[in-house]
């Protein structure tokens, strides 16, 4: 088993050269270097799951949690991870839902506008979501039915580069 | 490999896998490819390069537009493709075409006193052959007389870019006494927000053309960094709703998972061997430096504070780890040695913030992202002098990466209100925005040498 993946890029090896070969695909100018222009495959990897939960509830109870997901949305000031005092009863809405019902979870979200780098904002964005969750914890919420996850500025609820933009996208999000 | 805490974690990554049923079927469609003489089908809009400044100052050269009688005027479209090559390095001033006083099919027809200014003249031919294109050409240096170069290509017509790459490094290695990089690849994320899978891997060629989609995803993508030898992607994929790093071979399609901690796991970097790969986790409370091991499987700490650590970039040695750090404050960079986490130094001290460092392939400068009171800058800093260079003046640049021989960084900025990418060559001569027709692209990095 362990020799498996070795034995397949070989195999995977020999049919590139293969390939390449057959195709004429080398170029050639006299010198040693030729150069092989059949080494990425054309197809391409699509992932990705949609999203849909079956819990179990009743007509009201499942009234209650879609509203709850419709008024998700936690707004920051720049580089801030502090929450606004006007955000405390849509928090704790969503605590005394959980803390009814232990079998539903949530998923943090932290984002934040596109200013700054990538990576950095993946970290400021984690802050949120854990100013968010520590807050959840305080409510009563259990550690288990909560995740985070930070992406950043890479999914802006607002695509721009406007002010506006940017206060739209600095955000936690409830995600269940 | 796969480096994880958390068992419960549902793995939604396709399996990696190497089953023998697939191979099977992946060499017979293979097979079937060839015989169908399928061609690459284009996904997105070839991105168009506009140039943005850049002072005529390089090394003056003149290539001619290589008369040739075929329909397509493959001749012409070379000596554009070279022009342009030469011109983005920032080291050339290629004459304009409409600037030529002649159009030498060899160097035999150049008429010295015609090219006053001009230090050398690339003259040439192309024939069809037998199904191939043949170019005949010669790089004559008008200085001695002599020509430095003279070669014949031959190549498929479905070639003309590649070889073009090809005769662009020929003549850049032959003046400049070092590699070129035409011939290598950009990796890159493109999100169009109207699409069913928004997310976009793409790899092209240097200069934006042959795009080819290695992964789309309903969830966000980011931070792609080659392996050494030009195969092989790390990235981090959102696609199961949590990041994970994946290392991805785009020759096969395979995949492995590298890491899913709780937490971020981001940033990853190939090492310059290709033996481990430094990466950001937060497993513990907040986003720390780690390095793992591909061969042993184990995973070292080299940060450790409560403030954020984060993107990790490598010397061209091995031994040392350029990040960014908050511990003194906004972020600055910071240098840990590998075999010794307690080796720290900080290496910024211009400007408020420094942020995403690449270090230049001869150790010699950092390319980063420094903030000053117009904006996020792509800058480069002396490794000795510690001075620091500002390459443009955009306001929100992120993700430089210098070529493998150092002469240019491509980066992502925000142009006319769009995530697009941008190229600088290293000494700031030479700017060029290369903008997509769709989508906001972002997170360059640019492949090591791949011929």
């Amino acid at each position: 088993m362990k020799y498996l993946p070795l034995l397949a890029a070989v195999l995977v090896s020999v049919s590139l050269t293969a390939c390449s070969s057959s195709n004429s695909a080398k170029i050639e100018d006299g010198s040693a270097s030729g150069l092989d222009s059949s080494l990425i495959d054309e197809s391409t990897l699509t992932v990705g799951v949609e999203s849909s939960d079956n819990y179990n509830l009743t007509p009201e109870e499942r009234r209650k949690f879609e509203a709850l997901k419709q008024d998700n949305v936690i707004y920051f000031p720049f580089d801030s991870d502090r929450i606004d005092s006007q955000y405390v009863p849509l928090v704790q809405s969503h605590a005394s839902f959980l803390r009814d019902h232990p079998e539903i979870s949530v998923i943090i979200e932290g984002h934040t506008d596109e200013r700054g780098t990538p990576e950095y904002n993946v970290a400021l964005g984690e802050r949120r979501a854990r100013s968010v969750a520590l807050y959840l914890q305080n409510l009563g919420v259990d550690g288990h039915q909560m995740s985070i996850v930070s992406y950043g500025e890479e999914k802006p609820a607002q695509y721009g580069s406007s002010e506006e933009a940017f206060a739209r996208n600095r955000r936690a999000v409830f995600s269940y | 490999m796969i480096l994880t805490d958390d068992a419960t974690m549902p793995d939604h990554a396709p399996s990696a896998g190497f089953c023998l049923r697939c191979l099977v079927k992946k060499i017979l469609f293979a097979m079937f490819a060839m015989a169908c003489c399928l061609l690459p089908q284009r996904v997105l809009a070839v991105l168009e390069l506009e140039i943005t400044g850049g002072v005529d100052t390089g090394y003056p050269i003149a290539i001619s537009d290589f008369p040739d009688k075929t329909e397509k005027r493959i001749g012409s479209q070379m000596s554009q493709i070279i022009r342009n090559d030469l011109q983005f390095s920032g080291k050339f001033s290629p004459l304009k075409l409409s600037a030529m006083p002649q159009n030498p099919g060899a160097a035999e027809e150049i008429t010295p006193s015609l090219w006053h200014d001009m230090n050398a003249v690339v003259a040439g031919t192309v024939a069809v052959a037998g199904g191939k294109v043949v170019l005949t050409y010669q790089l004559h240096d008008l200085t001695t007389g002599k020509n430095i170069l003279n070669k014949n290509i031959s190549f498929g017509a479905h070639q003309i870019r590649e070889a073009s790459h090809l005769v662009s490094n020929q003549i850049y290695e032959a003046l400049m006494h070092e590699r070129g990089a035409f011939l290598t690849k950009l990796a890159y994320v493109s999100v169009n927000p109207k699409l069913d899978f928004p997310y976009q891997l793409v790899i092209s060629d240097y200069d934006g053309y042959n795009e080819k989609v290695i992964l789309r995803s309903r969830e966000p993508v980011m931070s792609p960094s080659w392996d050494p030898t030009g195969a092989k992607l790390a990235y981090v994929s959102f696609e199961s709703k949590h990041p994970a790093i994946f290392i991805h071979d785009i020759r096969n399609r395979s995949r492995v998972v590298l890491s899913k901690f709780s937490g971020i796991n981001g940033s990853p970097a190939f090492s310059p061997r290709g033996d481990k790969v430094a990466m950001v986790l937060s497993k513990d409370g907040n986003p720390e430096i780690y390095v793992a091991d591909l061969n042993t499987k184990s995973l070292k700490r080299l940060t450790s504070n409560r403030v954020i650590d984060t993107e990790p970039a490598w010397s061209p040695d091995g031994n040392y780890v350029y990040f960014s750090s908050e511990r003194g404050g906004k972020p600055q960079i910071y240098r840990v040695a590998v075999a010794n986490p307690e080796d720290v130094a900080r290496v910024t001290w211009e400007n408020s913030m420094n942020l995403n460092p690449s270090v230049s392939p001869d150790g010699k400068f950092l390319a980063l992202i420094t903030r000053d009171d117009s904006g996020y800058h792509v800058a480069k800093q002396d490794m000795d002098t510690r001075f620091i260079t500002v390459l443009s003046r955009n306001r929100y640049d992120e993700s430089p990466s210098f070529a493998p021989n150092g002469s240019m960084i491509i980066y992502s900025t925000v142009v006319r209100g769009k995530k697009s990418l941008a190229l600088v060559s290293s000494d700031g001569r030479f700017q060029a925005n290369l903008p997509s027709n769709t989508g906001f692209v972002s997170a360059p990095a640019w492949s090591p040498f791949l011929n």
